[in-house]
């Protein structure tokens, strides 16, 4: 579905590069966590995917074309794309901000309303009760699964998610978290998360990817990581919950 | 202080008058400049937000205009669009830009980060961005910007008077010349009311359309004033007042300077020629100096205004000095020259002359012992003088004077005309340059001392219309021969003390005028 080969992207003044000689694939179908530390890169590789970044080497091929011969913005509508702070139209109702992805593809209003009104209440927001509020009404929750709903409106094969519970509080968090387990099982959809969060990566993921200082450090199940964690960074960042998992694996028999 | 009364039967008498004025400075002066910067300022501001190096070459392009005085600016474009409303709406369109410019581009560089990066990530186009995000964002600060520039052209618009592009300007630089408060108070009131009344609804029309939920109280209140605002101007557009629509070739336009003696002069002009033809007169009162008037007959703008021999000698057709002719002589002179050069006709003297005349107190040249301009050379080391621009740069003013008579002041002061004469009666200067009819002369007990060396040229004044209009209109020419020898020094000094000392209006003076000495 994405693949990298080898990519490098190096910011003018930084020590290392940002992304350095990356290479992973990800699979259709399958949710890959890429975890690390700010300024590890993970963001900056999902920003690769969609274009709002270029990398100075190395190629990136979706679905099998190399993502530099797409259509830079035919390639953007056909990803969806979940950032931190949502970044909802202040100006737009919910329903406009969710039919937005569609507006840009010239789709007819009242498709993009009816679209909106089935997408909000895939999310759990009720279109009655929120379809004609603004960004502003609503909580950071409320605000974040708007965001989901936007980034599913053309009906993306691949969702590129960038620390989208990072700005909610814990209990909100974990709430979304499992929404999305629901939504991804459902939509089979194909998914790509940054996060720093270790947890949010271990209840997620198929596979996690461990990102430092630009590289890719190891790429694999969360089982994987904890059993044979290829670096000692690694080892160090899976220790904790590797007790953890040994404990919960016990309680549960 | 004025009565409101007063102030409500001024405005009642000159209602016409009031509403061509507001409607010119409202649309005119005010609307179509600003929608002009609007126009030109925003594509602008999108261009070179990007574009650092041209962003603050723009933006330094734009404080620069802003920088130049109104007044310096209305000069510049004076010798390219000449007078009247185009230079006036090009000047006020410059000066309305910087605002709009400004603010649109910080609105433009100002906006949330991540709401931009959704829309990126989303597959807008920079134009879709632009129009459906940016944009909108951008308009609260935008509308700000376009409030100061309508505020900033309102008040501006006050000064195209100058230039003869009407407006309520016209009221206040009437208000000035004859030291009418009332006149003063209605073109600086109603500019004032309209300035308020715009910015409050594009206040309002600001939060109407701003996007998101709206306040809806606020809003009420705010339409509530609006349309107390729309009925108070809107009865002023609706109200009594003649119909618009003579034909223009039966209207003669007639401009005169900026000071009292033109204002009834014209006056006296317009009723003798609107009571012994059948034209119309449209009256341009204080278009401006003597260039200005000049320029304006020479393009056709007007068709006559009244100009001094001694002035069309020095200052426009720039005749060396000749001292001691003649009135006969100058007059002849000028004459020709205006015939040969500028196909204009230079009617027979009014029977007056309007001489610069080197002005003291009465009490101290009684003391002194001064009665010529050559008696002052010994006290001159010691006096300040008060003389109006063109004075000090005329050369039949003060160089002329210097050399003359060798008079060497302490210190010369730039002076307005209408402050001369009150500045000399209250000792804030020592000598002015009066004007001999002026009635402030009589008003403040000034004496004027002889000129004994015969330094200043005379000065009869004398209507000036352009030839083509006298071809069309020969009755035209017939009643301005009528006028020759009817108004002598002391009547016109006489005239013009009725304008300062009884606060009549120059239209009452002229009627007068007309009705006891000429019939």
């Amino acid at each position: 579905m994405i693949q990298f080969k080898k990519v490098v992207k190096s910011f003018p003044g930084s020590v290392h590069p940002a992304v350095d000689d990356v290479s992973f694939a990800v699979d259709r179908g399958e949710t890959l966590v890429l975890l690390g530390s700010s300024g590890c890169g993970k963001s900056t590789t999902l920003k690769l995917i969609n274009g709002l970044l270029v990398q100075d080497r190395g190629e990136i091929l979706f679905n099998g074309t190399p993502t530099g011969s797409i259509p830079i913005l035919q390639l953007r509508r056909s990803i969806g794309y979940v950032i931190q702070n949502v970044g909802l139209f202040p100006h737009w109702t919910i329903e406009e901000n969710v039919g937005a992805p569609l507006r840009v593809a010239k789709a007819p209003y009242n498709e993009r309303r009816e679209r909106s009104r089935v997408l909000l209440d895939l999310v759990g927001l009720d279109p009655d009760e929120f379809a004609s509020r603004y960004p502003t009404e609503l909580s950071g929750g409320q605000q974040q699964r708007v965001g989901v709903a936007r980034a599913l409106a053309t009906e993306p094969e691949v969702l590129l998610m960038d620390e989208p519970f990072g700005a909610l509080d814990g209990v909100t968090r974990e709430q979304l978290q499992r929404e999305l387990l629901k939504l991804k099982k459902r939509l089979q959809k194909t998914i790509l998360l940054v996060t720093h969060d270790l947890f949010e990566a271990l209840v997620l993921a198929d596979r996690i990817g461990v990102m430092h200082e630009g590289r890719l450090e190891q790429i694999g199940s969360p089982e994987e990581l904890v059993r044979q964690p290829a670096t000692s960074f690694v080892r160090e960042l899976f220790e904790k919950p590797a007790r953890q998992l040994d404990l919960f694996r016990q309680a549960r028999g | 202080m004025i009565a409101l009364s007063q102030l409500l039967t001024e405005i009642g008498s000159r209602f016409a008058e009031l509403r061509s004025g507001f409607i010119d400075h409202l649309l005119v002066l005010t609307l179509v400049p600003v929608a002009a910067a609007i126009v030109l300022a925003i594509p602008l501001a999108v261009l070179v937000r990007e574009r650092p190096p041209l962003r603050t070459a723009l933006i330094g392009l734009s404080t620069i205009v802003q920088t130049v005085p109104s007044l310096a600016m209305l000069a510049f474009l004076l010798p390219l669009l000449g007078i009247g409303k185009p230079p006036a709406v090009v000047a006020l369109t410059l000066y309305a830009i910087l605002p709009i410019l400004q603010n649109t581009i910080t609105g433009l560089r100002d906006l949330p980060k991540d709401v931009l990066e959704a829309a990126a990530g989303m597959g807008f186009s920079p134009f879709q961005r632009l129009r459906w995000v940016e944009l909108p964002l951008a308009l609260p600060i935008i509308m700000s910007g376009v409030r100061t520039a309508t505020v900033i052209c309102v008040g501006i618009a006050t000064l195209a008077t100058f230039i003869g592009a009407g407006g309520l300007g016209d009221f206040i630089n009437r208000g000035l010349i004859l030291s009418r408060t009332d006149l003063l108070l209605i073109g600086a009131g109603f500019a004032a009311l309209l300035a308020l009344a715009l910015d409050f609804a594009l206040e309002t029309a600001g939060l109407a359309f701003s996007p998101g939920r709206k306040n809806r109280g606020a809003l009420r209140w705010r339409f509530g004033v609006l349309t107390i605002f729309a009925a108070l101007f809107g009865a002023l557009l609706a109200g009594p007042g003649r119909s618009q629509g003579d034909p223009r070739e039966r209207t003669i336009r007639i401009a005169t300077k900026n000071f009292t003696e033109q204002l009834i002069l014209g006056e006296i002009l317009k009723q003798w020629i609107e009571e012994r033809t059948d034209l119309k007169v449209e009256l341009k009162q204080g278009l401006g100096g003597t260039l200005i008037c000049h320029q304006a007959l020479l393009k056709g703008e007007i068709d006559l205004y009244v100009e001094y021999t001694g002035t069309a000698l020095q200052t426009i057709l720039k005749e060396q000095r000749s001292e001691g002719a003649s009135a006969t002589n100058v007059f002849a002179l000028v004459e020709e020259a205006y015939a040969e050069q500028f196909s204009c006709r230079v009617f027979p003297s009014f029977g007056f002359e309007n001489t610069y005349a080197i002005a003291v107190q009465r009490e101290k040249a009684r003391g002194a012992g001064w009665q010529s301009i050559s008696d002052l050379g010994p006290a001159a080391p010691a006096m300040l003088a008060g003389f109006t621009a063109e004075f000090i740069e005329r050369s039949d003013g003060l160089p002329g004077l210097r050399t003359s008579y060798g008079l060497r002041f302490k210190r010369v002061v730039d002076l307005l005309p209408d402050l001369m004469y009150s500045a000399l009666a209250e000792g804030e200067v020592d000598v002015i340059c009066a004007f001999s009819t002026d009635g402030r002369i009589l008003k403040h007990d000034l004496q004027v001392l002889t000129d004994n060396r015969g330094f200043f040229p005379p000065y009869e004044a004398c209507p000036v219309a352009r030839s083509e209009i006298l071809t069309r209109h020969p009755e035209l020419a017939a009643a301005l021969l009528e006028l020759r020898d009817t108004i002598d020094a002391a009547t016109m000094t006489r005239l013009n003390n009725e304008a300062y000392s009884q606060q009549k209006t120059p239209a009452e003076i002229a009627e007068a005028f007309l009705n006891q000495d000429l019939r």
